[in-house]
């Protein structure tokens, strides 16, 4: 039943708690079916005010212990009244709802995520990962303390090439997530490397361990082994001049896409926008995970459609919670006046 | 013959099927229009045939794309929705979407709203001749082109014209739903009645606007929206009994129902039958509890039939008060 009571399993801070980053671990029916891109629409307290449901993204689903996990940031009346919420309680959920990202086959999935926008792609990394495709995260946020915060350190965990960027330039390259993307993109003209996935994996799981230790003891100087890997960790991060110069020798030629190359994008709306113009453009399959506001969830008010356009640019109105949240990148139209 | 004298009903079933004019529900609660799809949206939660009826999205003559996002803004216990009449149009309603309703276990209710007169004879006719279609429910609440975007519903001349136009093209129980954003709701009333409705349907939403203080811009794409759910729901009570008092016609109540309470509160004001929007929103299987809830009440309060209640609290206010009263 798609309208269930989910047990609270755990409920706290993720990361510094000053980031306003929850993790919210819920058991019952909703992991049986939950795909990455999906989401829940979460009654926050029995009250009426707030009075609508929220929806958060599922960011994990652990099918065995029957459990999903939402990440969320706290912003207004709704997801502070949702931060209430304990351990052993249960909790008024619909869903999962939507239709998710989809999974290629084979291939190379990048992930393009800005600030929050990273929740929803940990499951898909899972996913990609558990199929055998060759996984990398471009990933912007605020500023070092907020990655870390949001996650950084379990993504380090999947050893992946992570590509960061951080708008004081705290961490990876100074910008928006399109600033690595960009460049990683120039340095390989249109197409992925050939070095080895294994190779990459290698390098960075190393890293990945420098900076999982050094976060896992904050406030203990990092050793001399471990700030080399965290720097290491940066160069790769800061758009790959020093490693992916080498890579991009082997590179697909200048105006040929690659073969099997897919990008999920979630995060603003205008870093969306700029993203999946940057893919589309090059021929890559894109996928967005588009935000509306919400009230029924189900596709019964359409309170949350945006406008879409078919490959002949006719124009029609899609619903995000019910034929989304997730849209093929070259369908949306960005710029809405009517 | 007091309600607490009735010692027999107690216990027994609880009649709660109800007739409106020619419109008869198997139970009093309606889902309404607009929030509720084309009634398959929700059926994973409720099943459909728990509702005495449905209302589906309003339809007009021609398709509409509606209005830009934001068309949503949560308020404090209400709902501010600019939808904008998004729908199919009347061709592809009768293609694609009436075929599956009218063989729906609950009564369908055609929601229609027009920018002319012509429309709204023309949704009329045309629907008239479907099977499988309980009742219309004329919204009067759009924007009159003809008469510089004046609302039908907020003028007595207009709305009379209107109801009157539909009458003339269908042998269908027309319900008239009228717009809170009047004056004198009792003139609107009296006016549908003169144009010939069966049945009054209330409220629709109330003409609202939310602000964003940190960006300094109106919220909704269209910049006004209309506001229903809880904060709602003391404007909606009035104006039922208001309009008890003014016309002989069986109401429809709503506005703000999320629990059984709210829909007796309407049904003592004077309504026979209510429906409920945005609660749907807050919980899929209102409907249940509602019926549950007005179920239990009746046995409790020793009533068997849920007509019954029906303007309870005008007439045993007028016996309290001693004053005559009559209806109409
Ligand atoms: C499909 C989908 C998946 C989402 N997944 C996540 C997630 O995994 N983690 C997470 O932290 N957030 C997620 N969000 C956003 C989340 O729903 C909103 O942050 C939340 O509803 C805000 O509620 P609130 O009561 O705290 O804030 P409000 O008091 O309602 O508003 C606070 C601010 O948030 C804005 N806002 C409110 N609702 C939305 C909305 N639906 N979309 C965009 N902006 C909104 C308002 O304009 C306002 O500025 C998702 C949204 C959608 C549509
Ligand atoms: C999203 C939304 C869309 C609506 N669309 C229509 C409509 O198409 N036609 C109509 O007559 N009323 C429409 N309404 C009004 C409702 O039917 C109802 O009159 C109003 O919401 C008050 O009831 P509530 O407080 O229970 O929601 C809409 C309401 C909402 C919230
Ligand atoms: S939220 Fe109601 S249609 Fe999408």
């Amino acid at each position: 039943m798609p309208l269930c009571y989910e047990e609270i399993v755990s409920h706290g801070s993720l990361g510094d708690p000053a980031e306003g980053l929850r993790r919210l671990v819920l058991r019952g029916s909703a992991a049986a079916t939950a795909r990455p891109g999906q989401f829940l629409h979460v009654r926050v307290s029995d009250r009426l005010e707030p009075l609508l449901r929220r929806p958060l993204s599922i960011a994990a689903i652990d099918r065995a212990r029957e459990e999903v996990t939402v990440l969320y940031r706290v912003r207004g009346r709704g997801t502070e009244a949702l931060a209430q919420r304990q351990p052993g309680e249960r909790l008024d959920v619909l869903g999962p709802l939507g239709n998710g990202f989809s999974l290629p086959e084979k291939g190379e999935l990048w992930l393009v995520a800005g600030g929050i926008g990273i929740f929803p792609l940990y499951a898909l990394a899972q996913a990609g990962l558990a199929r055998g495709l060759e996984v990398r995260l471009f990933w912007g946020g605020e500023s070092r303390g907020f990655l870390e915060s949001a996650g950084l350190g379990q993504w380090s965990d999947l050893r992946i090439p992570l590509h960061l960027s951080t708008m004081d330039g705290s961490l990876g390259d100074k910008g928006a997530v399109t600033v690595p993307l960009g460049g990683y993109l120039k340095l390989n003209q249109t197409g992925p490397a050939k070095e080895s996935q294994a190779a990459r994996r290698g390098r960075s799981a190393e890293e990945a361990r420098a900076a999982g230790s050094r976060r896992s003891a904050p406030g203990v100087e990092a050793t001399e082994a471990e700030a080399a890997g965290v720097e290491a960790l940066e160069a790769e991060v800061a758009g790959v001049e020093s490693a992916g110069g080498k890579r991009s020798a082997g590179g697909c030629p200048a105006g040929q896409p690659p073969r099997d190359l897919s990008w999920a994008v979630c995060g603003p709306r205008g870093m969306m926008q700029a993203v999946a113009e940057l893919g589309v453009a090059r021929g890559f399959r894109v996928e967005v995970s588009l935000e509306e506001r919400m009230a029924c969830g189900v596709g019964a008010c359409l309170g949350c459609c945006v406008t879409v356009r078919d490959e002949r640019g006719r124009r029609s109105k899609r619903k995000v919670c019910q034929d989304g949240p997730v849209f093929p990148g070259r369908e949306v139209v960005w710029d809405v006046t009517e | 013959m007091l309600p607490n004298e009735k010692k027999e009903a107690k216990g027994a079933g609880v009649e709660l099927e109800v007739c409106l004019g020619g419109l008869t529900l198997k139970n009093p609660v309606i889902a309404a229009s607009g929030t509720y799809g084309f009634g398959r949206e929700y059926e994973q939660y409720c099943p459909v045939e728990t509702w005495g009826g449905i209302a589906v999205k309003g339809i007009t003559p021609e398709p509409r794309a509606g209005n830009p996002a934001p068309r949503l803004t949560e308020t404090p216990a209400g709902v501010l929705n600019a939808v904008g009449l998004e729908n199919p149009g009347l061709e592809e309603f009768l293609k694609s979407y009436l075929p599956r309703l009218r063989n729906l276990p609950t009564a369908v209710i055609v929601n229609i709203s027009g920018f002319s007169v012509e429309d709204y004879a023309l949704l009329a006719r045309s629907l008239g001749r479907e099977a499988g279609i309980a009742a219309l429910e004329v919204n009067i609440s759009c924007p009159n082109v003809r008469h510089g975007g004046l609302q039908f519903g907020t003028d007595a001349r207009s709305a009379q014209e209107v109801v009157a136009a539909v009458r003339r093209e269908t042998d269908l129980p027309v319900i008239a739903k009228l717009s809170p954003n009047v004056t004198d709701i009792r003139e609107l009333a009296r006016a549908v009645e003169r144009g010939g409705a069966d049945i009054i349907s209330l409220i629709n939403t109330l003409l609202g606007m939310s602000i964003d203080v940190e960006q300094r811009r109106p919220v909704l794409g269209n910049l006004f929206g209309g506001l229903s759910g809880p904060a709602i729901r003391p404007v909606a009570v009035r104006m039922v009994w208001e309009v008890y008092q003014a016309v002989a016609l069986p109401i429809i109540g709503m506005g703000g129902i999320t629990g059984w309470q709210d829909a007796v509160e309407f049904l003592l004001a004077g309504a026979s039958a209510v429906s409920i929007g945005s609660g749907n929103f807050v919980n899929p299987r209102v409907p249940l509890q509602v019926l549950e809830g007005l179920e239990g009440y009746c046995r409790r309060q020793g009533f068997s039939s849920v007509q019954e209640l029906t303007g309870l609290a005008q007439t045993e206010l007028a016996r309290r008060t001693h004053k005559g009263f009559a209806r109409g």
